[in-house]
Protein backbone atom coordinates (compact mmCIF):
# COMPACT_ATOMS: atom_id res chain seq x y z
CA UNK A 1 0.00 0.00 0.00
CA UNK A 2 2.69 2.25 1.35
CA UNK A 3 4.65 2.32 -2.08
CA UNK A 4 1.62 2.65 -3.85
CA UNK A 5 1.22 6.13 -2.54
CA UNK A 6 0.55 8.47 -5.17
CA UNK A 7 1.98 12.08 -5.02
CA UNK A 8 -1.39 13.73 -5.03
CA UNK A 9 -1.15 16.13 -2.12
CA UNK A 10 -3.83 18.47 -0.66
CA UNK A 11 -4.62 20.67 2.02
CA UNK A 12 -7.08 19.62 4.52
CA UNK A 13 -8.04 20.80 7.78
CA UNK A 14 -4.82 22.24 8.10
CA UNK A 15 -3.41 19.03 7.68
CA UNK A 16 -1.04 17.66 4.36
CA UNK A 17 -3.03 14.91 3.04
CA UNK A 18 -1.67 11.88 0.53
CA UNK A 19 -4.05 10.59 -1.15
CA UNK A 20 -4.16 6.57 -1.69
CA UNK A 21 -5.89 4.15 -3.73
CA UNK A 22 -6.91 1.82 -2.16
CA UNK A 23 -7.22 -1.64 -3.81
CA UNK A 24 -10.77 -3.46 -3.61
CA UNK A 25 -11.52 -6.87 -3.65
CA UNK A 26 -14.67 -8.93 -3.86
CA UNK A 27 -16.74 -5.79 -4.29
CA UNK A 28 -20.14 -5.56 -4.54
CA UNK A 29 -20.75 -1.84 -5.10
CA UNK A 30 -18.78 0.07 -6.88
CA UNK A 31 -17.28 2.41 -3.91
CA UNK A 32 -14.36 4.58 -4.94
CA UNK A 33 -12.70 3.95 -1.29
CA UNK A 34 -9.96 6.45 -1.05
CA UNK A 35 -7.78 6.49 2.02
CA UNK A 36 -6.31 9.90 3.32
CA UNK A 37 -3.71 9.92 4.94
CA UNK A 38 -2.69 12.95 7.43
CA UNK A 39 1.02 13.00 7.32
CA UNK A 40 3.82 11.54 5.29
CA UNK A 41 3.90 7.43 5.29
CA UNK A 42 7.04 7.16 5.79
CA UNK A 43 6.69 8.78 9.47
CA UNK A 44 3.76 6.41 10.74
CA UNK A 45 5.43 3.93 13.21
CA UNK A 46 3.55 0.75 12.48
CA UNK A 47 4.71 -0.65 15.75
CA UNK A 48 2.23 2.27 17.37
CA UNK A 49 -0.84 0.91 18.96
CA UNK A 50 -3.73 2.03 16.88
CA UNK A 51 -7.51 2.97 17.52
CA UNK A 52 -10.03 2.65 14.40
CA UNK A 53 -13.11 4.67 15.27
CA UNK A 54 -16.63 4.48 12.98
CA UNK A 55 -17.35 8.05 12.41
CA UNK A 56 -21.46 7.36 11.77
CA UNK A 57 -21.96 10.65 10.59
CA UNK A 58 -19.02 11.52 8.15
CA UNK A 59 -19.19 8.10 7.10
CA UNK A 60 -15.65 7.34 7.68
CA UNK A 61 -13.35 5.70 10.19
CA UNK A 62 -10.54 7.66 11.87
CA UNK A 63 -7.08 5.65 12.25
CA UNK A 64 -5.42 7.21 14.88
CA UNK A 65 -1.85 6.79 16.31
CA UNK A 66 -2.89 6.58 20.05
CA UNK A 67 1.20 6.84 21.54
CA UNK A 68 1.55 10.08 19.16
CA UNK A 69 -2.02 11.01 19.88
CA UNK A 70 -3.22 11.90 16.70
CA UNK A 71 -5.44 10.88 13.76
CA UNK A 72 -2.69 9.45 11.03
CA UNK A 73 -5.50 8.98 8.12
CA UNK A 74 -9.32 9.07 7.63
CA UNK A 75 -10.82 5.75 5.10
CA UNK A 76 -14.62 6.58 3.44
CA UNK A 77 -16.88 3.55 4.11
CA UNK A 78 -20.04 2.44 3.35
CA UNK A 79 -22.62 4.77 4.92
CA UNK A 80 -23.06 5.08 8.86
CA UNK A 81 -20.23 2.68 10.15
CA UNK A 82 -21.17 2.25 13.23
CA UNK A 83 -19.72 -1.25 14.84
CA UNK A 84 -15.85 -2.81 14.67
CA UNK A 85 -14.49 -5.41 15.32
CA UNK A 86 -10.01 -5.61 15.61
CA UNK A 87 -8.61 -8.80 14.50
CA UNK A 88 -4.93 -8.70 16.57
CA UNK A 89 -3.81 -12.60 15.01
CA UNK A 90 -4.11 -11.00 11.24
CA UNK A 91 -3.90 -7.82 11.99
CA UNK A 92 -7.39 -6.92 10.44
CA UNK A 93 -10.61 -4.42 11.01
CA UNK A 94 -14.00 -5.33 10.32
CA UNK A 95 -16.30 -2.76 10.20
CA UNK A 96 -20.21 -2.89 10.34
CA UNK A 97 -22.36 0.06 8.28
CA UNK A 98 -25.80 0.08 9.43
CA UNK A 99 -27.41 2.00 6.82
CA UNK A 100 -24.62 1.03 3.93
CA UNK A 101 -25.71 -2.14 4.77
CA UNK A 102 -22.93 -3.80 4.25
CA UNK A 103 -19.46 -5.45 6.21
CA UNK A 104 -16.25 -3.50 5.08
CA UNK A 105 -12.67 -5.41 5.75
CA UNK A 106 -9.58 -3.33 6.24
CA UNK A 107 -5.68 -4.45 6.69
CA UNK A 108 -4.73 -2.44 10.24
CA UNK A 109 -1.20 -2.07 8.85
CA UNK A 110 -1.52 -1.09 5.32
CA UNK A 111 -5.21 -0.04 5.53
CA UNK A 112 -6.09 -1.12 2.40
CA UNK A 113 -9.55 -1.63 1.99
CA UNK A 114 -9.32 -4.97 0.93
CA UNK A 115 -13.31 -6.63 0.62
CA UNK A 116 -16.72 -5.08 1.21
CA UNK A 117 -19.74 -7.02 1.46
CA UNK A 118 -23.54 -5.68 1.44
CA UNK A 119 -25.31 -7.97 3.93
CA UNK A 120 -28.58 -6.17 4.27
CA UNK A 121 -30.23 -5.54 7.12
CA UNK A 122 -29.29 -3.12 9.13
CA UNK A 123 -25.78 -4.91 10.42
CA UNK A 124 -24.92 -3.34 13.78
CA UNK A 125 -22.54 -5.49 16.43
CA UNK A 126 -19.95 -7.02 14.85
CA UNK A 127 -17.45 -9.48 16.02
CA UNK A 128 -14.22 -11.24 14.77
CA UNK A 129 -13.38 -15.13 16.13
CA UNK A 130 -9.94 -15.27 18.04
CA UNK A 131 -8.79 -17.46 15.30
CA UNK A 132 -9.37 -14.80 12.84
CA UNK A 133 -11.46 -16.92 10.33
CA UNK A 134 -15.28 -16.44 10.88
CA UNK A 135 -16.97 -12.77 11.33
CA UNK A 136 -20.11 -12.25 13.33
CA UNK A 137 -22.38 -9.31 12.62
CA UNK A 138 -26.05 -8.93 14.54
CA UNK A 139 -28.69 -7.61 12.32
CA UNK A 140 -30.81 -5.58 14.24
CA UNK A 141 -33.33 -4.88 12.25
CA UNK A 142 -34.19 -8.27 10.26
CA UNK A 143 -33.38 -10.41 13.98
CA UNK A 144 -30.49 -12.40 12.37
CA UNK A 145 -27.00 -13.04 13.40
CA UNK A 146 -24.82 -13.53 10.29
CA UNK A 147 -21.73 -15.68 9.85
CA UNK A 148 -18.95 -14.28 7.28
CA UNK A 149 -16.31 -15.52 6.25
CA UNK A 150 -13.29 -13.71 7.50
CA UNK A 151 -11.55 -14.21 4.30
CA UNK A 152 -13.53 -12.81 1.48
CA UNK A 153 -17.32 -11.72 3.77
CA UNK A 154 -18.69 -14.45 2.10
CA UNK A 155 -21.69 -14.78 4.03
CA UNK A 156 -21.77 -18.42 5.46
CA UNK A 157 -24.61 -18.89 7.68
CA UNK A 158 -27.72 -16.65 9.00
CA UNK A 159 -29.63 -17.15 11.71
CA UNK A 160 -32.73 -15.92 13.41
CA UNK A 161 -32.22 -14.96 16.79
CA UNK A 162 -33.73 -12.49 19.28
CA UNK A 163 -35.65 -9.02 19.04
CA UNK A 164 -32.99 -6.24 18.44
CA UNK A 165 -29.71 -8.11 18.40
CA UNK A 166 -27.12 -5.86 19.61
CA UNK A 167 -23.40 -5.87 21.18
CA UNK A 168 -21.85 -9.53 20.64
CA UNK A 169 -18.46 -11.00 22.03
CA UNK A 170 -16.84 -14.95 21.40
CA UNK A 171 -15.16 -16.66 23.95
CA UNK A 172 -11.66 -17.38 23.93
CA UNK A 173 -11.70 -20.83 22.77
CA UNK A 174 -13.98 -19.57 19.90
CA UNK A 175 -16.66 -22.38 20.89
CA UNK A 176 -19.43 -19.81 22.30
CA UNK A 177 -20.86 -16.82 21.38
CA UNK A 178 -22.71 -14.40 23.77
CA UNK A 179 -25.08 -11.96 22.05
CA UNK A 180 -27.30 -9.43 23.87
CA UNK A 181 -30.99 -9.72 22.35
CA UNK A 182 -31.88 -5.90 23.36
CA UNK A 183 -35.38 -6.01 23.18
CA UNK A 184 -36.04 -9.57 25.15
CA UNK A 185 -33.77 -8.44 27.70
CA UNK A 186 -31.79 -11.19 27.43
CA UNK A 187 -28.20 -12.75 26.62
CA UNK A 188 -28.06 -15.51 24.17
CA UNK A 189 -25.20 -18.37 24.66
CA UNK A 190 -24.70 -19.67 21.20
CA UNK A 191 -22.61 -22.54 20.17
CA UNK A 192 -20.49 -21.43 17.30
CA UNK A 193 -19.92 -24.81 15.81
CA UNK A 194 -23.87 -26.16 15.86
CA UNK A 195 -25.06 -22.22 15.83
CA UNK A 196 -27.30 -23.97 18.29
CA UNK A 197 -28.64 -22.31 21.52
CA UNK A 198 -27.40 -22.92 24.88
CA UNK A 199 -29.30 -20.52 27.02
CA UNK A 200 -31.06 -17.20 27.13
CA UNK A 201 -29.94 -15.50 30.40
CA UNK A 202 -32.02 -13.15 31.80
CA UNK A 203 -30.57 -9.50 32.40
CA UNK A 204 -31.51 -5.94 32.95
CA UNK A 205 -33.76 -4.00 30.91
CA UNK A 206 -32.20 -3.17 27.31
CA UNK A 207 -28.72 -4.74 27.27
CA UNK A 208 -26.61 -3.23 24.48
CA UNK A 209 -22.96 -3.89 24.69
CA UNK A 210 -21.21 -7.09 25.78
CA UNK A 211 -17.73 -7.57 27.86
CA UNK A 212 -16.10 -10.71 28.34
CA UNK A 213 -12.93 -11.35 30.38
CA UNK A 214 -9.43 -12.70 29.13
CA UNK A 215 -10.37 -15.62 30.04
CA UNK A 216 -13.69 -15.95 29.32
CA UNK A 217 -15.31 -16.92 32.51
CA UNK A 218 -17.04 -13.29 33.63
CA UNK A 219 -19.36 -11.64 31.11
CA UNK A 220 -21.19 -8.01 31.69
CA UNK A 221 -24.19 -7.18 29.47
CA UNK A 222 -25.34 -3.06 29.99
CA UNK A 223 -27.93 -2.24 30.42
CA UNK A 224 -29.31 0.84 28.92
CA UNK A 225 -32.84 1.12 30.68
CA UNK A 226 -32.03 -0.06 33.59
CA UNK A 227 -29.24 2.21 34.56
CA UNK A 228 -27.11 -1.26 35.62
CA UNK A 229 -24.74 -3.88 34.55
CA UNK A 230 -25.43 -7.70 34.53
CA UNK A 231 -22.45 -9.58 35.80
CA UNK A 232 -22.95 -12.96 34.48
CA UNK A 233 -20.71 -15.96 35.20
CA UNK A 234 -20.18 -17.77 31.76
CA UNK A 235 -19.56 -21.02 33.30
CA UNK A 236 -22.68 -21.62 35.34
CA UNK A 237 -24.81 -19.36 32.79
CA UNK A 238 -26.74 -17.17 35.47
CA UNK A 239 -26.41 -13.55 36.79
CA UNK A 240 -24.23 -13.50 39.52
CA UNK A 241 -24.50 -9.63 40.46
CA UNK A 242 -26.10 -6.47 39.12
CA UNK A 243 -24.95 -3.03 39.60
CA UNK A 244 -25.80 0.07 39.40
CA UNK A 245 -23.86 2.81 37.53
CA UNK A 246 -24.37 5.95 35.60
CA UNK A 247 -27.65 7.09 33.16
CA UNK A 248 -28.08 5.03 29.89
CA UNK A 249 -24.91 2.99 29.99
CA UNK A 250 -23.58 1.49 26.96
CA UNK A 251 -20.68 -0.48 26.34
CA UNK A 252 -17.54 -1.87 29.00
CA UNK A 253 -14.37 -3.50 28.58
CA UNK A 254 -12.30 -5.64 31.04
CA UNK A 255 -9.35 -4.80 32.34
CA UNK A 256 -6.93 -7.53 33.32
CA UNK A 257 -7.53 -7.20 36.95
CA UNK A 258 -10.80 -7.95 36.36
CA UNK A 259 -12.47 -4.22 36.43
CA UNK A 260 -14.89 -3.62 34.70
CA UNK A 261 -15.27 0.05 32.77
CA UNK A 262 -18.64 1.25 31.76
CA UNK A 263 -19.12 4.40 29.65
CA UNK A 264 -22.37 6.28 30.81
CA UNK A 265 -23.79 8.37 27.56
CA UNK A 266 -25.99 10.59 29.36
CA UNK A 267 -23.99 10.93 32.61
CA UNK A 268 -20.52 11.92 30.39
CA UNK A 269 -18.58 9.24 32.38
CA UNK A 270 -17.47 5.92 33.14
CA UNK A 271 -18.11 3.67 36.03
CA UNK A 272 -15.43 1.33 37.13
CA UNK A 273 -16.80 -1.82 38.78
CA UNK A 274 -15.10 -4.19 40.72
CA UNK A 275 -16.53 -7.57 39.66
CA UNK A 276 -15.30 -9.80 42.11
CA UNK A 277 -16.69 -7.76 44.92
CA UNK A 278 -19.81 -5.99 42.51
CA UNK A 279 -19.26 -2.78 43.36
CA UNK A 280 -18.62 0.61 42.41
CA UNK A 281 -15.43 1.81 42.74
CA UNK A 282 -15.10 4.95 40.75
CA UNK A 283 -16.64 7.45 38.45
CA UNK A 284 -14.93 9.43 35.58
CA UNK A 285 -15.47 12.04 33.90
CA UNK A 286 -14.97 11.86 30.37
CA UNK A 287 -16.58 13.45 27.10
CA UNK A 288 -20.04 13.57 26.38
CA UNK A 289 -22.02 10.69 25.39
CA UNK A 290 -19.19 8.13 25.47
CA UNK A 291 -19.67 4.71 23.61
CA UNK A 292 -17.10 2.54 22.77
CA UNK A 293 -14.53 1.85 25.09
CA UNK A 294 -11.03 0.14 25.06
CA UNK A 295 -8.50 -1.18 26.97
CA UNK A 296 -4.43 -1.83 25.67
CA UNK A 297 -1.31 -2.03 26.94
CA UNK A 298 -2.11 0.50 29.96
CA UNK A 299 -4.38 2.89 28.16
CA UNK A 300 -8.32 3.48 28.72
CA UNK A 301 -10.18 4.46 25.36
CA UNK A 302 -13.10 6.03 25.19
CA UNK A 303 -14.91 7.35 22.29
CA UNK A 304 -17.37 10.55 22.75
CA UNK A 305 -19.55 10.85 20.22
CA UNK A 306 -21.00 14.32 21.29
CA UNK A 307 -17.67 15.62 21.35
CA UNK A 308 -16.58 13.95 18.24
CA UNK A 309 -12.87 12.70 20.16
CA UNK A 310 -11.22 9.52 21.70
CA UNK A 311 -10.10 10.02 24.81
CA UNK A 312 -6.81 8.43 25.74
CA UNK A 313 -6.48 7.64 29.91
CA UNK A 314 -3.62 6.62 32.20
CA UNK A 315 -5.08 3.57 33.51
CA UNK A 316 -3.45 3.52 36.54
CA UNK A 317 -4.03 7.81 37.12
CA UNK A 318 -7.18 7.79 35.47
CA UNK A 319 -5.68 10.58 34.65
CA UNK A 320 -6.66 12.11 30.60
CA UNK A 321 -3.03 12.04 28.49
CA UNK A 322 -4.97 12.75 25.07
CA UNK A 323 -8.12 13.65 23.33
CA UNK A 324 -7.90 12.83 19.84
CA UNK A 325 -10.41 14.69 17.37
CA UNK A 326 -12.29 12.17 15.41
CA UNK A 327 -15.24 12.37 12.70
CA UNK A 328 -18.89 13.20 12.61
CA UNK A 329 -20.30 11.15 15.23
CA UNK A 330 -17.88 9.09 16.23
CA UNK A 331 -18.90 5.76 17.85
CA UNK A 332 -16.55 2.86 18.09
CA UNK A 333 -19.05 0.30 18.97
CA UNK A 334 -16.58 -3.49 19.75
CA UNK A 335 -13.37 -3.68 19.64
CA UNK A 336 -11.42 -1.00 18.17
CA UNK A 337 -7.49 -1.10 18.99
CA UNK A 338 -5.42 -2.88 17.19
CA UNK A 339 -1.66 -3.53 18.93
CA UNK A 340 0.06 -2.58 16.90
CA UNK A 341 2.66 -4.98 14.13
CA UNK A 342 4.69 -6.44 17.30
CA UNK A 343 1.81 -7.79 18.76
CA UNK A 344 1.11 -10.27 15.61
CA UNK A 345 1.74 -13.85 15.54
CA UNK B 1 -42.81 34.99 11.41
CA UNK B 2 -40.77 31.81 12.09
CA UNK B 3 -42.43 31.15 15.35
CA UNK B 4 -45.40 30.57 13.42
CA UNK B 5 -43.82 28.60 11.05
CA UNK B 6 -42.15 26.37 14.06
CA UNK B 7 -45.61 26.47 15.23
CA UNK B 8 -47.13 25.26 12.54
CA UNK B 9 -44.68 22.87 12.51
CA UNK B 10 -45.02 21.40 15.33
CA UNK B 11 -48.58 20.77 15.10
CA UNK B 12 -48.19 18.85 11.97
CA UNK B 13 -45.67 16.41 13.62
CA UNK B 14 -47.96 15.49 16.66
CA UNK B 15 -50.34 14.65 14.15
CA UNK B 16 -47.89 12.43 12.77
CA UNK B 17 -46.50 10.98 16.11
CA UNK B 18 -50.01 9.48 16.42
CA UNK B 19 -50.25 8.11 13.65
CA UNK B 20 -47.32 6.08 13.60
CA UNK B 21 -46.77 2.45 15.64
CA UNK B 22 -45.23 2.84 19.51
CA UNK B 23 -42.11 4.60 19.79
CA UNK B 24 -39.83 2.29 21.83
CA UNK B 25 -37.28 1.01 20.13
CA UNK B 26 -34.96 3.12 17.55
CA UNK B 27 -32.74 2.85 14.04
CA UNK B 28 -28.97 2.64 15.16
CA UNK B 29 -28.28 6.25 13.67
CA UNK B 30 -28.44 8.96 16.73
CA UNK B 31 -28.56 12.38 15.37
CA UNK B 32 -27.56 15.88 17.03
CA UNK B 33 -28.48 19.45 17.03
CA UNK B 34 -26.63 21.83 18.85
CA UNK B 35 -27.97 26.04 18.83
CA UNK B 36 -26.56 28.59 20.93
CA UNK B 37 -27.49 32.07 21.57
CA UNK B 38 -26.14 34.96 23.14
CA UNK B 39 -28.08 37.00 25.36
CA UNK B 40 -27.36 40.20 26.89
CA UNK B 41 -28.38 39.33 30.52
CA UNK B 42 -26.50 38.08 33.51
CA UNK B 43 -25.77 34.31 33.72
CA UNK B 44 -27.49 34.71 36.93
CA UNK B 45 -30.52 36.27 35.23
CA UNK B 46 -30.68 33.66 32.40
CA UNK B 47 -30.32 30.63 34.40
CA UNK B 48 -33.09 32.00 36.43
CA UNK B 49 -35.15 31.22 33.68
CA UNK B 50 -33.60 28.28 31.97
CA UNK B 51 -32.97 26.91 35.18
CA UNK B 52 -36.89 26.69 36.21
CA UNK B 53 -38.36 23.43 34.94
CA UNK B 54 -41.33 24.40 35.15
CA UNK B 55 -41.62 27.59 33.71
CA UNK B 56 -40.46 26.76 30.13
CA UNK B 57 -44.08 28.00 29.29
CA UNK B 58 -43.11 31.55 30.02
CA UNK B 59 -40.15 31.68 27.56
CA UNK B 60 -41.20 28.87 24.74
CA UNK B 61 -43.43 30.26 22.11
CA UNK B 62 -44.22 26.45 21.28
CA UNK B 63 -45.09 25.74 24.65
CA UNK B 64 -49.14 26.66 25.49
CA UNK B 65 -48.62 24.99 29.64
CA UNK B 66 -46.13 23.45 31.62
CA UNK B 67 -46.14 21.98 35.03
CA UNK B 68 -43.50 19.82 36.63
CA UNK B 69 -43.73 17.15 39.35
CA UNK B 70 -41.30 17.61 41.84
CA UNK B 71 -39.83 21.35 40.88
CA UNK B 72 -35.78 21.27 39.96
CA UNK B 73 -35.23 18.12 41.42
CA UNK B 74 -33.51 14.94 39.50
CA UNK B 75 -36.17 13.14 38.49
CA UNK B 76 -38.60 15.38 38.47
CA UNK B 77 -41.49 15.28 35.27
CA UNK B 78 -42.86 18.14 33.53
CA UNK B 79 -45.73 18.08 31.33
CA UNK B 80 -46.42 20.37 28.11
CA UNK B 81 -48.78 21.55 26.20
CA UNK B 82 -48.10 22.18 22.75
CA UNK B 83 -50.13 25.27 21.38
CA UNK B 84 -52.23 23.72 18.43
CA UNK B 85 -52.44 20.09 20.68
CA UNK B 86 -50.45 17.39 21.34
CA UNK B 87 -48.24 16.89 24.33
CA UNK B 88 -44.28 16.46 25.66
CA UNK B 89 -43.78 14.89 29.06
CA UNK B 90 -39.95 15.24 30.37
CA UNK B 91 -37.98 14.36 33.12
CA UNK B 92 -34.88 15.72 34.69
CA UNK B 93 -31.79 12.94 34.41
CA UNK B 94 -29.13 15.83 35.90
CA UNK B 95 -29.71 19.39 37.24
CA UNK B 96 -26.01 21.41 38.06
CA UNK B 97 -27.19 24.81 39.56
CA UNK B 98 -23.45 25.43 40.18
CA UNK B 99 -22.38 25.10 36.83
CA UNK B 100 -25.81 26.08 34.88
CA UNK B 101 -25.97 22.31 33.46
CA UNK B 102 -29.62 20.70 33.13
CA UNK B 103 -30.07 17.66 31.92
CA UNK B 104 -33.63 16.51 29.96
CA UNK B 105 -34.74 13.20 28.89
CA UNK B 106 -37.82 13.28 26.60
CA UNK B 107 -40.48 10.37 26.82
CA UNK B 108 -41.21 8.86 23.33
CA UNK B 109 -44.52 9.47 21.58
CA UNK B 110 -44.46 13.27 22.15
CA UNK B 111 -44.75 16.22 19.86
CA UNK B 112 -40.90 15.92 18.07
CA UNK B 113 -41.12 13.00 16.03
CA UNK B 114 -37.74 11.51 17.74
CA UNK B 115 -37.28 8.81 20.48
CA UNK B 116 -35.05 8.47 22.88
CA UNK B 117 -34.50 11.79 22.99
CA UNK B 118 -31.96 13.83 25.60
CA UNK B 119 -30.96 17.52 25.67
CA UNK B 120 -29.08 19.20 28.01
CA UNK B 121 -29.14 23.18 28.19
CA UNK B 122 -26.08 25.09 29.68
CA UNK B 123 -25.66 29.17 30.52
CA UNK B 124 -22.22 30.06 30.23
CA UNK B 125 -20.69 34.00 30.68
CA UNK B 126 -19.90 35.43 27.32
CA UNK B 127 -18.05 38.74 27.20
CA UNK B 128 -20.53 41.36 29.18
CA UNK B 129 -23.53 39.09 28.65
CA UNK B 130 -24.57 35.25 28.83
CA UNK B 131 -24.23 32.29 26.27
CA UNK B 132 -27.17 29.49 25.95
CA UNK B 133 -26.25 26.22 24.45
CA UNK B 134 -29.23 24.50 23.75
CA UNK B 135 -28.33 20.56 22.44
CA UNK B 136 -29.93 17.14 21.74
CA UNK B 137 -29.68 13.72 20.91
CA UNK B 138 -31.82 11.87 19.66
CA UNK B 139 -33.37 9.04 16.90
CA UNK B 140 -35.63 9.37 14.25
CA UNK B 141 -39.07 8.43 14.80
CA UNK B 142 -39.70 5.61 12.80
CA UNK B 143 -37.48 2.54 14.14
CA UNK B 144 -36.94 0.35 11.11
CA UNK B 145 -35.02 0.88 7.92
CA UNK B 146 -36.46 2.92 4.96
CA UNK B 147 -38.34 5.36 6.83
CA UNK B 148 -41.17 7.47 5.57
CA UNK B 149 -39.81 11.24 4.56
CA UNK B 150 -41.80 12.66 7.49
CA UNK B 151 -40.45 10.34 10.38
CA UNK B 152 -36.52 10.11 8.64
CA UNK B 153 -33.94 11.34 10.11
CA UNK B 154 -33.94 14.57 8.54
CA UNK B 155 -37.35 15.12 9.46
CA UNK B 156 -36.30 14.63 12.96
CA UNK B 157 -33.38 17.08 12.93
CA UNK B 158 -35.45 19.55 11.44
CA UNK B 159 -38.49 19.58 14.20
CA UNK B 160 -35.92 19.44 16.60
CA UNK B 161 -33.32 22.22 15.29
CA UNK B 162 -36.94 24.27 15.12
CA UNK B 163 -37.92 24.01 19.14
CA UNK B 164 -34.27 24.90 19.60
CA UNK B 165 -34.02 27.45 17.45
CA UNK B 166 -37.33 29.21 17.96
CA UNK B 167 -37.03 28.30 21.93
CA UNK B 168 -33.59 30.35 22.03
CA UNK B 169 -34.53 33.02 19.69
CA UNK B 170 -37.60 33.41 22.22
CA UNK B 171 -35.61 33.67 25.21
CA UNK B 172 -32.94 36.23 23.87
CA UNK B 173 -36.27 38.60 23.15
CA UNK B 174 -37.99 38.10 26.50
CA UNK B 175 -34.57 38.57 28.38
CA UNK B 176 -33.30 41.06 26.83
CA UNK B 177 -36.93 43.33 26.82
CA UNK B 178 -36.52 46.36 29.81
Amino acid sequence: MINKACALGFLLVNLFFICVHAEQANLNTPLLLKVQFSESLGNIPDHHPRAFVTNQGSHDLSVMDVALGKEMARIPLPESPAGVAVDNTFGMVFVSSPDGRAVTKIDAQSLEVLATQEVAGGPVGIAVDPSGKRVYVSDWYNNQLLILDAENLKVLHRISVGHVPAGLVISPDGDRLYLAERDDNQLAVLNTHSLERIASIPVGLHPFGVAMDALGKTIVAVNVQSNDVSIIDALALNEKARVSVGISPYCAVFSDDGRVFVTNQHSDSVSVIDTVTAQLIKTIRVGAFPEGIEIDQGLLFVVSWMEEELDVIDLKTLKMIHKIPAGKNSRGFGRFIWSGAHHAN
Amino acid sequence: MRLTQALAGITTLTLLSFLSPLAQAHGPTRQKVTEEITINASPDAVWKVVGDFAGIANWHPAVEKSEATKGNEVGSVRTLAIKGGGKMVEEIEGYDAENKVIKIRALDGGAVPATNFSMMMAVAPEGSGAKVTWRGAFYRAYTNNDPPPDQNDEAAVKAVTSVFKSGLESLKAKLEKK
